[in-house]
């Protein structure tokens, strides 16, 4: 006879081993190889330091990397991607914070038909000024539209007042679209796509043939891209004292809110320990912010904290959307639950199920060779020792409710809070 | 290819089980055949708030989510026109929490009235975030009735209106869970490094002592052909213009699915697609245009939607959209097989995600046959061009056409 009411027993989740590449040299190249085979699947992944801190205007970062594939020295933006598309390859071109990255997706039975048509595209991108115009016009209608959304609007007040003593903080509007020249990108590309050790990510069945392919066809990319050690600068914005934001949307009948500040590098001994205490907060369905703001109130169809780790600080952030006749209830709430965090002790099962939860959110970050190379790649572009994850899932361990408590006191004063909300409610 | 094994319950419930070496996590996927085309059309909205109120505590356990973290799981769900698909990735030593917390929310749920008051309000909140509060967020609550007069279809997942949600009451629920959250109305799919042996004893364990219910037979209303053209004009306070175009189309099962579905990879997928190479960088008539299948049970639609550029007209966009859509006839082997080896490709790299397949073997079993996910491959490759030109010239017509023309307010 089953036991309905008791919950079948819980076992602890069992240790992850994380995959470290194997590290093939080729003239002064590295090429990080993660043979993690499942489905016949290869994706390469090229980091460039070309991130948003290079730009000196907004959008040029992301506007290069997506200019790439729009035509190289001797090809045509259709003639190239109909050859992607005809081997059912797939390139994917973002932009980070610090670095920009394009990646091939491709079988690995095709990698040999594509890879060096991936590598024209890398390295001898020809920025035809009539892609340009076409690309840029079409991305400032694509911002026009999200500048429309509340939520939006928030987050780039937010950055702007968080981030303006660096280039991340940039302000950023859909005309800045116009003024970007066919130079601007030229100089960008030329400036800052650059080799390094940390260049090349290669991820999936890797086999003898894609080892082959990858050597030959990438052994003189120095001839075209310049090999530099990274020295990168860095940045670092001043914590505030707090300010609090309000923008009218009109008939907006939600209103967004953002509130948050600048915490510590992701080395600091007090990261890990915040990563809890954010999670505890807003950071998964279980949380203080969701079980009031939804799941008790029915404010809003979801409200979340994250910490975003950007090189030598990490920017905090708890955001929602809320019927807007309850945004003032909703604001008084989040402080509320802020003001419970930092006077009374989170109770034994509440820490266990955290704990268990992140264990088991650490596990599934990793499920798959993709996943599993990106946590790897994260780690290395940030310059953190190999064992950082293992220290992670220590402090997760380790972690007691003092200093959950303690550590909501020494960094979520409300004077050192920014908030934004954008509504029409006033 | 995606192997499996399967076993029915005595109850009805089917189990599909999937085995990955590959990876520590387990995927639990529990799919209920019901979604908003089996509600009644002045309770719209109703699987979706349902979806919610499955969360709301069952009745042995009071709280789904809390024990699930506990044990290092993650779950969500959604709900479409057709179906409603709870899932759970969970360490797969701890895969027993999965079985004890769904199957006691099947068995019945605590129908709480506070429950009902909240989620209530969260999906109004939806509604306004994802529908009200959002440009060109309510196109879906326009176009659908366009194209379907008599069909379920006719209303999004969310509800044909927010008053539909506030009307909802507690023995309208209580009767919604009897009719169709039984097991014989659902499919339990789990892929993971499990073994099928124990995951049927498991499931004979859990779910054995369900009762199977009396699950309606379903008989939606056909939709009639549509013989006219039909316009429909918005204003709204956006930044573009923007246009789209619904056609009707085959239900999931007919074979000419695949040929719709290449039809709109070839018109819009990737950047050597059509409307991508001679409307937005050729013409400069949009700055955005896509082609998509709605993907549905029952008869769906093939939808082309784009924002215009400025200085463009509805006519003037409308009637370019019409010129290239009579240009697939010329269409030639080579890109035609394009498409397809794309299709492939994605088909293949959707297979490196456990909760991916246990998914699509889950709505490919509700379907009627968990083995059809592996013929899509062959399927998609037996596409004729034959068969796509007549597919597209007897679809790419105006009777067969419905269209939404947004204007942004000046």
């Amino acid at each position: 006879m089953i036991n309905r009411k008791i919950q079948p027993k819980i076992n602890p989740i069992n240790k992850v081993n994380l995959s470290v590449p194997e590290k093939i040299k080729s003239n002064n190249l590295i090429f990080n190889l993660f043979d993690l085979t499942t489905q016949e699947v290869v994706r390469l992944t090229l980091i460039f330091p070309a991130g948003m801190d290079k730009q000196l205007q907004p959008f040029i970062s992301s506007t290069t990397v997506s200019m790439l594939n729009k035509g190289t020295s001797s090809k045509e933006a259709f003639e190239i991607m109909e050859t992607f598309d005809f081997y059912g390859a797939y390139i994917n071109q973002t932009t980070q914070y610090l670095y920009s990255k394009v990646e091939l997706y491709t079988l690995n039975k095709n990698f040999e038909k594509v890879i060096d048509l991936f590598y024209e595209v890398v390295t001898q991108p020809s920025f035809p000024e009539k892609e340009l115009k076409i690309f840029l016009k079409n991305q400032q209608q694509k911002y026009l539209i999200m500048n429309e959304e509340v939520d939006f609007i928030a987050r780039k007040k937010f950055n702007e007042l968080l981030l303006k003593d660096t280039p991340f903080g940039i302000v950023a509007n859909a005309e800045d679209y116009s003024k970007i020249s066919r130079e601007d990108i030229v100089q960008f590309y030329k400036n800052n796509y650059t080799i390094n050790k940390n260049s090349f990510y290669v991820s999936g069945l890797v086999d003898d043939a894609v080892i082959n392919s990858l050597k030959n066809t990438f052994s003189d990319i120095n001839s075209v891209l310049k090999y530099e050690e990274q020295n990168v600068k860095s940045y670092q914005p001043k914590n505030k004292e707090r300010e609090a934001i309000y923008i009218n949307k009109k008939n907006a009948i939600q209103s967004a809110i953002v509130i948050g500040r600048i915490l510590p590098a992701q080395t600091h001994e007090d990261y890990f320990d915040l990563l809890f205490l954010s999670t505890v907060l807003g950071g998964y369905f279980g949380s203080r912010l969701m079980n009031n703001i939804r799941e008790d109130k029915g404010y809003t169809y979801g409200i979340y904290s994250q910490i975003i780790p950007i090189q030598d600080f990490s920017m905090f952030l708890i955001a929602t959307e809320v019927g807007k006749d309850v945004t003032e209830n909703t604001l008084k709430e989040i402080y509320k639950e802020i003001d419970i965090l930092k006077n009374e002790l989170i109770d034994e099962e509440e820490l266990i199920t955290v704990k268990n939860y992140l264990t088991g959110k650490f596990m599934r970050s990793c499920d798959g060779p993709f996943k599993m190379a990106d946590l790897y790649i994260k780690n290395e572009l940030a310059d953190l020792k190999a064992d950082h994850y293992k220290k992670y899932l220590n402090a997760i361990n380790e972690i007691t409710s003092e200093k959950i408590r303690s550590l909501a006191n020494k960094y979520f004063d409300k004077n050192a809070l920014t908030e934004v909300v954008v509504g029409d409610y006033k | 290819m995606i192997e499996f094994k399967k076993h029915v319950l005595n109850n009805g419930l089917k189990l599909i089980v999937h085995k990955d070496k590959s990876t520590p996590v387990v995927a639990f996927n529990l799919l209920y055949n019901v979604g908003a085309r089996d509600e009644n059309p002045n309770r719209t909205g109703f699987a979706h708030l349902f979806e919610h109120l499955m969360f709301g505590g069952s009745k042995h356990i009071p709280n789904f989510d809390k024990p699930l973290q506990k044990a290092g799981g993650e779950n969500n769900a959604f709900t479409s026109n057709d179906i409603t698909n709870y899932y759970i990735t969970i360490p797969k030593n701890n895969l027993e929490t999965a079985f004890w917390l769904d199957s006691d929310r099947m068995m019945e749920l605590a129908f709480s009235p506070k429950s009902l008051e909240v989620q209530r309000n969260v999906v109004i909140e939806e509604f306004k975030q994802r529908y009200l509060n959002q440009p060109y967020g309510d196109v879906w609550l326009h176009l659908r009735p366009l194209a379907y007069k008599k069909h379920p279809y006719q209303w999004p997942t969310i509800g044909k209106e927010i008053k539909h949600i506030e009307d909802a009451n507690l023995s309208e629920v209580k009767s919604f869970f009897y009719k169709f959250y039984r097991p014989n109305n659902a499919v339990l799919s789990i892929a993971g490094d499990v073994d099928f042996n124990e995951m049927v004893a498991l499931t004979e364990k859990w779910f054995g002592d369900i009762p199977k219910g009396e699950i309606p037979i379903r008989n939606y209303p056909k939709e009639p052909k549509q013989k006219e053209y039909r316009l429909l004009k918005l204003e709204r306070d956006v930044p573009a213009n923007a246009i789209y175009m619904a056609f009707h189309m085959v239900d999931r099962l007919n074979p000419d699915y695949y040929v719709f579905d290449l039809i709109s990879d070839v018109l819009s997928n990737g950047q050597s697609s059509r409307l991508y190479n001679k409307l937005i960088k050729e013409k400069k008539y949009f700055s955005e245009i896509q082609a998509y299948v709605t993907g549905s049970f029952d008869d769906g639609l093939l939808v082309i939607s784009g924002k215009l550029n400025d200085n463009i007209d509805f006519a003037t966009a409308e009637l370019a959209v019409w010129d290239e859509l009579s240009e697939l006839e010329k269409i030639k082997e080579e890109e035609l097989q394009k498409v397809k080896n794309k299709v492939e490709s994605a088909l293949v790299f959707s297979e490196v995600n456990v909760l991916n397949k246990a998914m699509t073997l889950a709505v490919f079993e509700t379907l009627g046959n968990a083995d059809w996910a592996n013929d899509e491959p062959r399927k998609y490759q037996n596409v004729s061009i034959e068969r796509f030109k007549k597919i597209a010239k007897d679809t790419f017509i105006k009777d067969n056409c419905s269209v939404l023309h947004y204007y942004a307010k000046k």
